[in-house]
């Protein structure tokens, strides 16, 4: 959705499709985990995510942290509505770079 | 698991942070410019001010939200990134972790006092940032421009969430539980952490929920409301609900006017109040290990901890409100302490006691007669004992139904906050004189008349603030209950300073419902006593509380079945002052007998002034027909025998006697043949028939078995002053 | 996109009026007429919470809230279970069993759209 900076290869990027909750949890940790092991940067596409819960949101919470934590670059580049809302309600907009989005790349771009 | 688990997670997170902070400053010493490295020192900044506020941490708070102000500018290329800016962005940063541990140490729920050196060096950095000092912008106020400022404001809910490891599987998703509480107010921050070490990646179970929500939300609910949105989560989830300031100061009021005898246990009084939930006062009384014990003085056992400390440590409460409850406690304690000398009663055996000693009363009168008939001497000295102790018996038992009238007085406190909260209105109440005491089934008998005439005060003479200002008075309103003994009666005043009555247009209702005819001339009094007839309200607008024109007159009646009166004085724009007078008890008075023609009357004795002949001597100089000379003082007088149309006969030459009756203000002559002195009656009340004969407030039974009309002082001054018309009409059948 | 409720309960007036209610506030409502029937309906689409009744024939709710939380594709799903004043074992065997949630028959149908959106909002 938006456009990527030039040091975003194809590679990095990560796409999620469909639910991102309680049910399919364990199966998109393990796939963050191999992308992750196998790269220093995950950009993460959710813009196909249909829904999104707590189990979802901890999900990335968590990813987020663990790749700062081994200094990989961890970055939301697209994301759907119900993943939106989720970060709107709890205030993660920013963390997440949703709204500093606009003016970080707004800038470079 | 504990709470604390969230603020040491919330110490895990601020270390994180910085630690992004600082590279990202790192890099931007290479390059101001990295757009990146900008959004990093901005989101650190604003994540631990988010987040410290809803823990409450305001130092951190104030500190942060100047730096990310600044950073926000920097941003948005309105302030350019020096060499110097980056090197104080440096300092801002060991400066947010010197605060934080400043708080690592504490556990408590109260933020400690900002040690002040390190409250200087925040003041010296922010002045170098060009940041106005944080203790000087209460932001709370001025933050209104910047919508991403958190403030510490006292509206605001803090309400902490830490679920267990099992809820996701047990089908519990917290973000529904936010979902639900958005709709009941603003979650004006919400801080999200991971309970789980961030380290320990091959530990991190998916399933398993790690989750702390930690939400400032400003909401009108009130507490209970808050914590039904996680009735389904309590099994799930640790949760902490702490009140507003402003609801705190709420609690206190409510405290304050807890009936004694709703205060029970510590528990139970906070959860009546609203200020604890059921499932706070479960979860602590199972940490202070104690079996839900339904006895409410069942005293701690040693050892066992303060049920209030465990509430404020585990964060349901204020100190302050635990601290209000406790001495509502003591206090009603205090009085307990005093009712254990006490022994319950049934108040019908009372009852019955009290009707018991009225026979005997007229048992030992009737024995007295008899003896004198007799002429036995011996008896006399005998009689004389019998007659005190019975009058002592009858004092005795009349004391055992009296109660100070301020334990009903102080429900009206619910009623008047009540009220005046729902017509916006700045009430307060003030009893004096609630130790006065009068008879049980008085007291219960006036309980609706007073709501009544509290409620008209409310409603129709307490202005609203708005109005009150703009006549110069006080935007609070009082309304002065007022209680106190005046020979043999109880006075009970309400007053209140507000709009007062118009007599004007109570006037104009009055002949509007033709109660009055246009030609009359009324005096203000006898205009104001209107409001006391059927059917007339003067507010325009009926409320929710009164003003539906009932009430008055059966404020009157109720008040007038229990013998005794009510008065009103009232002016415009200054308040109206309703007094009410109430004989003590409704059973046995103390009499003075007197003879009138052939019949004899008893005159409430307390209401006696004094007895003087009523001879054509100078010291009493008639006025016409209805007035005396009395040493100068100019009283009306009746003559008892004209009132009562007894047997017409000559009464030429025939001694009279007046004896002078007070009630209130008012004093009146009565006019009669004979003293026959003081006696002890027993009230019997007069059957339907002689409900309208007026001046008579009943009967008894003579020792000789001679019965005597017992007089209502009350209702023969009114006739003496105002009743012109039965003066008039006993002429015309003269 | 809707949220999809599971209505479970043998008699079809009282499935009616609960599903008149859900659907008014913007849920999507399947409904089964015991714990037999609901099992057979859980083919594998997205439901979002389930409300049973616990007596009813065939199978009770008790029974399939078990059932529910051994399905692969169900067993997060929140259960909202509606229980009688007279039966607290039966709420405690419940929970054990796995439902989380309860609403005490009777209840107006407000009640019940208030319980539901405190676990899911349309």
């Amino acid at each position: 959705m938006k456009p990527e900076r030039e040091s975003t290869s194809a590679d990095d990027r990560f796409v999620h499709e469909g639910e991102l909750t309680i049910y399919t949890a364990t199966e998109t940790l393990a796939r963050l985990r191999a992308h992750l092991a196998a790269r220093q940067a995950c950009d993460l596409d959710l813009s196909g995510v249909s829904e999104m819960d707590s189990a979802g949101l901890q999900l990335l919470l968590w990813v987020r942290r663990v790749a700062q934590a081994s200094e990989a670059r961890f970055r939301l580049v697209a994301y759907s509505d119900a993943v939106a809302e989720v970060l709107g309600l709890l205030h993660l907009r920013i963390l997440f770079g949703l709204d500093s989005a606009h003016s970080a790349e707004g800038g470079s771009a | 698991m504990n709470l604390d688990s969230a603020r040491q997670a919330f110490m895990a997170e601020v270390a994180e942070l910085l630690q992004s902070m600082e590279d990202a400053l790192l890099t931007l010493e290479e390059d101001p410019e990295d757009p990146e490295s900008l959004n990093e020192v901005f989101r650190a900044m604003h994540t631990i001010k988010g987040t410290g506020g809803v823990f409450g941490y305001n130092s951190v708070v104030d500190f942060t939200h100047q730096v990310e102000t600044l950073m926000d500018q920097v941003r948005s290329g309105l302030i350019p990134l020096t060499g110097p800016l980056i090197a104080t962005l440096f300092e801002c940063r060991d400066h947010t972790a010197r605060l934080v541990d400043a708080i690592g140490d504490e556990t408590g729920s109260d933020e400690p006092p900002l040690d002040p050196e390190l409250r200087a060096a925040g003041e010296a950095l922010l002045a170098r940032l060009g940041q106005p000092p944080a203790s000087d912008a209460p932001a709370g106020s001025e933050g209104v421009a910047d919508p991403k400022f958190l403030p510490v404001a006292s509206d605001l809910w803090m309400i902490t969430l830490k679920f267990h490891r099992d809820s996701f599987r047990d089908g519990i998703d917290p973000l529904s539980f936010l979902r639900y509480l958005g709709s009941l107010g603003d979650l004006v921050h919400v801080a999200t952490l991971l309970d789980a070490e961030p380290t320990a990646d091959d530990a991190f179970d998916p399933e398993s929920c790690y989750l702390c929500f930690g939400i400032a939300f400003r909401s009108e609910a009130d507490k209970p409301t808050i914590a039904g949105v996680f009735e389904f989560a309590d099994q799930d989830c640790e949760i902490r609900i702490l009140e507003p300031d402003t609801a705190q100061a709420k609690y206190l009021d409510l405290l304050a006017a807890v009936p004694d005898e709703q205060v029970g246990w510590l528990g139970d009084l906070l959860v009546r109040i609203g200020a604890l939930t059921s499932g706070e006062l479960a979860h602590a009384l199972r940490t202070q290990g104690s079996v839900l014990e339904p006895d409410p003085d069942a005293a701690p056992a040693k050892g066992k901890r303060r049920l209030g400390e465990i509430l404020v440590e585990q964060g349901s409460i204020k100190p302050a409100v635990v601290e209000q409850a406790v001495k509502t406690q003591e206090a009603v304690r205090a009085r307990r302490q005093e009712e254990t000398q006490h022994i319950r009663v049934d108040a019908q055996r009372l009852g019955h006691l009290i009707d018991l000693v009225g026979e005997l009363v007229t048992s030992s009168a009737a024995i007295r007669v008899m003896v004198q008939r007799a002429g036995i001497e011996d008896m006399s000295d005998v009689v004389d004992g019998v007659d005190y102790l019975v009058s002592e018996i009858r004092d005795n038992a009349l004391q055992l139904r009296m109660v100070p009238i301020g334990d009903s007085l102080s429900r009206f406190r619910r009623v008047v906050r009540d009220a005046s909260q729902e017509l916006g209105k700045e009430i307060e109440l003030v009893i004096t004189g609630g130790e006065t005491e009068l008879d049980k089934t008085v007291v219960e008998k006036m309980t609706d008349p007073l709501t009544h005439l509290i409620r008209n005060s409310i409603d129709h003479g307490i202005e609203t603030p708005e109005v009150r200002l703009g006549q110069g008075k006080r935007a609070g309103g009082t309304v002065h209950i007022n209680a106190y003994h005046d020979s043999g009666h109880i006075v009970i005043e309400i007053a209140d300073d507000g709009a007062g009555l118009d007599v004007a247009r109570i006037r104009a209702k009055a002949e509007a419902k033709g109660l009055v005819k246009p030609e009359e001339v009324l005096t203000q009094e006898e205009t104001l006593r209107l409001i006391f007839a059927p059917g007339l309200s003067t507010k325009e607008q009926a409320t929710n509380l009164s003003g539906r024109g009932v009430g008055m007159d059966v404020v009157r009646r109720n008040i007038e079945a229990l013998r005794g009166t009510v008065e009103l004085e009232s002016q415009l724009g200054v308040g109206t002052k309703v007094t009410i007078v109430l004989p003590l008890t409704l059973a046995i008075i103390d009499g003075f007998l007197v003879g009138a023609g052939p019949d004899q009357y008893v005159i409430p004795l307390a209401q006696v002034a004094e007895c003087v002949e009523m001879s054509e001597a100078e010291a009493v100089k008639r006025h016409g027909e209805r007035y005396i000379n009395l040493r100068g003082e100019v009283l009306p007088f009746i003559r008892l025998i004209d009132l009562f149309e007894s047997a017409g006969r000559d009464r030429a030459g025939q001694r009279e006697s007046l004896v002078v009756v007070r009630f209130g203000h008012h004093k009146v002559g009565l006019v009669v043949d004979t003293l026959l002195g003081e006696l002890q009656t027993v009230i019997k009340p007069l059957g339907k028939l002689f409900e309208r004969l007026r001046g008579v407030a009943g009967a008894t039974i003579l020792g000789t078995g001679d019965i005597a009309l017992i007089l209502d002082v009350a209702e023969l001054a009114a006739i003496a002053e105002g009743g012109r018309d039965i003066a008039d009409k006993r002429r015309a059948h003269a | 996109m809707a949220k999809t409720i599971m209505v479970i309960d043998d008699s079809a007036s009282f499935r009616s009026v609960v599903t008149i209610a859900l659907k008014g506030a913007g849920y999507d409502v399947l409904e089964a007429c015991d714990g037999r029937d609901a099992l057979a309906k859980l083919t594998g689409q997205k439901i979002h919470l389930i409300v049973s009744d616990v007596n009813m024939p065939n199978m009770d709710g008790i029974t399939l809230v078990r059932e529910v939380k051994k399905h692969p594709n169900y067993k997060f799903t929140p259960i909202m279970m509606l229980t009688t004043e007279s039966q607290p074992e039966k709420k405690q065997a419940a929970r054990d069993a796995g439902a989380k949630a309860w609403l005490v028959k009777p209840f107006q149908p407000p009640m019940l759209l208030d319980a539901v959106s405190k676990l899911v909002l349309p």
